[in-house]
C-alpha cells in the first residue's frame, strides 16, 4: 500500500508550485493515502492532494489558512500506527530526543515530522521517524538552501519501505530505506 | 457406461475418431473423461497416447513460467536500478509500472469473474475464482494485442467445469486408473490444464474478439463517405448504421454474422432471411453475442457442454458455430415469422428454451453438407410448446385436438411421400402406440436418469412421432379440468393458424399443465428406449435371418423375402433414427381441407389402414411379435441398450 509523505510546500508564500517533475511522478491511481506535515498553505494546494488520493491526513503547520487542522494526529496503516505532527511545537526543532518524547506521547511506531525542510528518515529505539522535507524546497529559518523532497512508503504487513524522491538540479533522485517492525 | 467404456479410451491408444464420434453425437455427456477429450480434440494432447505424460508435463511447465513472467510483484524485487524501479516510475519497463497496468487490468477481469454464471455455485468459490482470474490475466498478458476482453471469462468457465468434473469423478477410483489417466487429472494442475485448453480454444476465438481501431472506424462513420466500403462486399454493410454503435462492422466477427445470416441462412431459408432483412434485424446486435460466448447464454450449462463437445469434436476452425447460428434462427422461425421487429429482438436476445440440444447439433451437420448428413426431422420453437402443455387444452374435444395434431403432423410430413415409406410407419405408429399403453403406468418416472443415456438417433426417431404419443396421452389421460373452449372455425384454414391457436390457448391455463408435463416426459423418453432397443433387437434377427437365408436355396421365392428383408431394414433404420421418418399414413393431397373437417371416426378409421400394399406381410408379422416380445421387457432393458450402444 502506497501512503505519500508531503509537506511545507509553503504555496503561495514562498514558493508559487510544485516543481514540474514532481507533478510528473505524482498521479492519482497509484497513492492510496496522503500523510501531509501541513504548510500547505492555501485551500488549491489541499485540493490538489485530494485529486492525488481521496484519503488526506493533514496536520497544522504555523502558516496554514485554514485553522481547522489538528495539531497531531494518529493514523493506523496495516500493522503500522502512524503519528503525523508539523512539528514547529517540538522544540529544539528536528532534535531526536524530543521527537521521541512525542513518539511515546502518541505510541506509534512511526513519527512523521516537518517543518526543517531537511529530508530525514532514521531509526531509532526500534522506532521510524521521518520527515519529508519541503515538496517546494521552499527555504525555512534554518535551511535556506533547501532540496525539493517527499517521501513513499510503500507498506507491506510488517515492512515499511520508504522512498524517498529529491530534486537535485533537474534530476529526481530516489532513495530507499527500509524498516521492519 | 462412461466409466467401463472410457476407461480403455484413456489406458489404450486410440484414435481421434473415435472420440470424435462419441462428441458429435452428444455422448460424451456421461463420460467420466470428457476434460481429457477435450484437450485431445484442441490438440492439447497430441495423437500418440503415449506421448501424452510428457506433453502435459511440459504444457504445465510452461504454464507456470508464464504465471511467473506475469504474476509480478514488485516487492519482491531486489538489486534493480531504484531511480527506474520505484512506485512513481513512469518508466514503461519498470516493475511498478508494470504492476500498476496489471492491477488495472486484474480488477477488470475480477468485475467480469464475479458475474461468471451467478446460477452455479461451483464459479462462486473463491478458489474457482482465483483460478479464473490468474488464467484470464495470463492470456491477457501473454497476448497483449488483444488483451482481456468481456467474454473471454464464459469461453473459460465451462472448461474449467468440465476439468473439475473429470477430476471429482476420477478421484473415487484412483487406483482404478491407469498412470496417464492420473497423471492428466490432478487436481493442482486444474489451472494449468485449464490454461492450455482455453489457449487453444482461443487461437479460433481470439478472431471473435479482435476489433479494428475504434479511432479509425469513428472517424469513418463521422465523415460519411465510407472509403473503405468499396474494398469489401457492399452488401456487408448494410446495417452500418445499427453496427456502428454496438460493435463496428468491419470487425472479423460482425462480418462473420452477417454472412451467417445474409449468406447461410438464405440458403436454407430464404423466406426467413428476408423476413429478418425487412425488419432491419442487425445480426450483430444479437449473434455477436451467441458467437462470443458460444451460446453459453442462449442454453443451461450441461447443454451448452453437449454442444461444445461437437463444435470441439468437428475441429478448428469451429465451423460447426456458424451453422449452429444457422439451426437456432431456424429454431425459432415460425415464432419470428409472425413477429414484428420488437418481440423478434427480445427473441432473440432472450433465447427460448430449447428441449433436446441434439437438435442444433444435428440440423447443423445437415445445413453444412446436406448429401453426408441425414435432416433432421422438423422441430420448432411453437411446436414443443405445444407438445409439453396441450394436453390442458383439451379434454372435451379429444377427437377435435387428435383431428388438429394429425393435421399438423401429416402437414409436417407430406411433402415427401414415399409410399413403402408411408407403409412402414403406419405399423410402426400403431406398435408404438400399443406399447405405450401397456407399458406407461407401469414405469415409474426416471426422466433424469433416461435422460442422459439417450442419444441423437432415438431423438430423432422419436421427434417424428411425439404428435402422436401426445395425442395419445390425451387418450389415456382424460383430465377432468374444465377448459375454456373457443368455438372451432369451420372454414379450412392453414396449419399455422392452429398452431397460432393453440399458443393462445396455452396462455390461459397453465397452471395445470406441470404435473402432466412430467408424466408425458416419462413416458416420451420411455418411447425412446424402446425405439433404440427394436432397432438394436432388429438389427440382430435380421442378421439371423440373413445367415440362415444364405444357407437356404429358395428358388424363385427368394426375390420376395429379399425385398421382405430390405424392408424390414428400412423399418429398422427409421427406428434407429439413421433415416428420416417421412412416410403419411394419408394420401399427402388435401390432408388440410379434409383432416380438420372431417369427423373423428372418418380420421380414426383411416389411420391404422392395413398395409396390402407392402411387399410381404411376413415382416410385419414378425416385427409385430419382435415388438410384443420387447413391450415386457423394455422396462428393464434401459441398461442393456446402453452396453448395446
Amino acid at each position: 500500500m502506497l501512503v505519500l509523505v508531503i509537506g511545507d510546500l509553503h504555496i503561495p508564500h514562498r514558493r508559487n508550485k510544485l516543481p514540474n517533475k514532481f507533478k510528473k511522478l505524482l498521479v492519482p491511481g497509484k497513492i492510496k493515502h496522503i500523510l501531509c506535515t501541513g504548510n500547505l498553505c492555501n485551500k488549491e494546494t489541499y485540493d490538489y492532494l485530494k485529486n492525488l488520493a481521496s484519503d488526506v491526513h493533514v496536520v497544522k503547520g504555523d502558516f496554514d489558512e485554514n485553522a481547522s487542522y489538528p495539531d497531531q494526529k494518529v493514523i493506523t496503516v496495516g500493522q503500522f500506527r502512524i503519528g503525523l505532527c508539523h512539528g514547529h511545537q517540538i522544540v529544539p526543532w528536528g532534535d531526536i530526543e524530543s521527537l521521541a518524547l512525542v513518539q511515546r506521547q502518541l505510541d506509534v511506531d512511526i513519527l512523521i515530522t516537518g517543518h526543517t525542510h531537511k529530508f530525514e528518515a532514521f531509526e531509532h529505539e526500534n522506532k521510524f521517524y521521518i520527515n519529508p522535507g519541503s515538496a517546494t524546497g521552499a527555504y525555512s529559518p534554518i535551511e535556506s538552501d533547501a532540496a525539493p523532497s517527499f517521501a513513499l512508503m510503500d507498506i507491506q504487513s510488517a515492512t515499511v519501505v520508504t522512498y524517498v524522491y529529491q530534486l537535485r538540479g533537474d534530476d529526481v533522485k530516489v532513495e530507499k530505506i527500509e524498516f521492519r517492525k | 457406461m462412461g466409466q467401463q467404456q472410457l476407461q480403455p479410451v484413456v489406458v489404450i491408444p486410440i484414435m481421434k475418431a473415435q472420440i470424435k464420434e462419441l462428441g458429435m453425437h452428444g455422448s460424451l455427456s456421461r463420460c467420466r473423461f470428457r476434460g481429457v477429450c477435450w484437450r485431445v480434440f484442441l490438440d492439447c494432447l497430441p495423437r500418440d497416447t503415449s506421448k501424452w505424460i510428457t506433453a502435459t508435463t511440459k504444457l504445465r511447465k510452461s504454464y507456470d513460467e508464464i504465471k511467473e513472467k506475469y504474476l509480478l510483484d514488485p516487492h519482491q524485487q531486489h538489486g534493480k536500478d531504484i531511480n527506474i524501479d520505484n512506485p512513481l516510475s513512469q518508466d514503461k519497463d519498470s516493475v511498478w509500472c508494470q504492476f500498476f497496468e496489471h492491477t488495472e487490468l486484474m480488477q477488470i477481469i475480477e468485475q467480469d469473474v464475479n458475474r461468471t454464471f451467478p446460477e452455479l455455485t461451483f464459479f462462486q468459490s473463491a478458489r474457482v475464482k482465483n483460478i479464473m482470474m490468474n488464467i484470464l490475466f495470463c492470456y491477457s498478458r501473454d497476448n497483449s494485442a488483444l488483451s482481456y476482453r468481456q467474454g473471454m471469462h464464459e469461453l473459460l468457465a465451462p472448461i474449467i467445469l468440465t476439468l473439475e468434473r473429470d477430476i471429482i469423478h476420477t478421484k473415487s477410483k484412483a487406483e482404478n486408473l491407469s498412470d496417464i489417466a492420473q497423471h492428466l487429472l490432478q487436481e493442482k494442475y486444474l489451472e494449468h490444464d485449464s490454461f492450455h485448453l482455453f489457449a487453444q480454444l482461443m487461437t479460433v476465438a481470439e478472431w471473435w474478439y479482435l476489433q479494428p481501431e475504434r479511432d479509425e472506424m469513428r472517424e469513418r462513420t463521422k465523415d460519411k463517405s465510407r472509403p473503405v466500403e468499396n474494398l469489401l462486399d457492399v452488401r456487408l454493410f448494410k446495417y452500418d448504421q445499427h453496427g456502428s454503435d454496438l460493435d463496428t462492422p468491419s470487425s472479423h466477427l460482425a462480418k462473420k454474422v452477417n454472412y451467417i445470416q445474409n449468406v447461410l441462412l438464405k440458403r436454407i431459408d430464404y423466406e426467413l432471411c428476408s423476413h429478418l432483412a425487412r425488419l432491419d434485424i442487425a445480426p450483430q446486435i444479437y449473434g455477436i453475442r451467441w458467437i462470443r460466448v458460444m451460446f453459453g447464454r442462449e442454453f443451461p450449462m450441461d447443454d451448452v457442454l453437449v454442444l461444445w463437445d461437437a463444435i470441439f469434436a468437428d475441429g478448428k476452425p469451429f465451423s460447426l458455430v456458424d451453422y449452429v447460428y444457422v439451426a437456432m434462427l431456424t429454431y425459432i422461425r415460425n415464432w419470428l415469422l409472425e413477429s414484428d421487429y420488437a418481440t423478434c429482438m427480445t427473441k432473440l436476445m432472450k433465447y427460448p428454451p430449447a428441449g433436446d440440444i441434439s437438435y442444433f447439433i444435428d440440423k447443423a451437420l445437415y445445413v453444412r453438407d446436406p448429401s453426408n448428413n441425414m435432416k433432421p426431422p422438423q422441430y420448432e420453437y411453437g411446436a414443443t410448446v405445444k407438445i409439453s402443455k396441450k394436453e390442458v387444452q383439451s379434454n372435451t374435444s379429444n377427437a377435435k385436438t387428435e383431428r388438429k395434431f394429425l393435421a399438423s403432423y401429416h402437414a409436417k410430413t407430406r411433402n415427401t411421400s414415399d409410399s413403402k415409406n408411408k407403409e412402414v410407419t403406419t405399423k410402426q405408429k400403431e406398435t408404438s402406440l400399443s406399447v405405450v399403453m401397456k407399458s406407461h403406468n407401469t414405469k415409474p418416472i426416471n426422466i433424469k436418469s433416461t435422460r442422459d443415456r439417450l442419444s441423437k438417433g432415438e431423438d430423432d426417431v422419436f421427434l417424428s412421432h411425439s404428435d402422436i404419443e401426445s395425442d395419445l396421452c390425451i387418450i389415456s389421460h382424460p383430465t377432468n379440468t374444465k377448459t375454456e373452449q373457443t368455438p372451432r372455425v369451420s372454414k379450412p384454414r392453414s396449419i399455422s393458424f392452429s398452431r397460432k391457436r393453440s399458443g393462445s390457448e396455452r396462455k390461459r391455463s397453465t397452471s395445470t399443465s406441470d404435473p402432466i408435463d412430467l408424466n408425458l416426459k416419462t413416458k416420451f423418453e420411455d418411447l425412446k428406449i424402446m425405439c433404440k432397443y427394436c432397432s438394436s433387437k432388429m438389427d440382430s434377427y435380421i442378421e439371423s435371418l440373413q445367415q440362415e437365408m444364405q444357407l437356404l436355396s429358395m428358388g424363385d421365392r427368394e426375390d420376395k423375402i429379399l425385398l421382405a428383408v430390405a424392408g424390414l431394414k428400412k423399418v429398422r433404420d427409421i427406428l434407429k433414427g439413421t433415416l428420416p421418418f417421412a412416410g403419411s399414413p394419408i394420401e399427402p393431397d388435401d390432408v388440410i381441407d379434409t383432416d380438420i373437417l372431417v369427423p373423428a371416426a372418418r380420421v380414426a378409421s383411416r389411420t391404422p389402414s392395413p398395409s396390402e400394399e407392402f411387399e410381404s406381410s411376413i415382416d410385419v408379422d414378425a416385427e409385430k411379435e419382435d415388438l410384443k416380445e420387447l413391450v415386457d421387457s423394455s422396462s428393464t432393458a434401459t441398461d442393456d441398450i446402453n452396453s448395446h450402444n
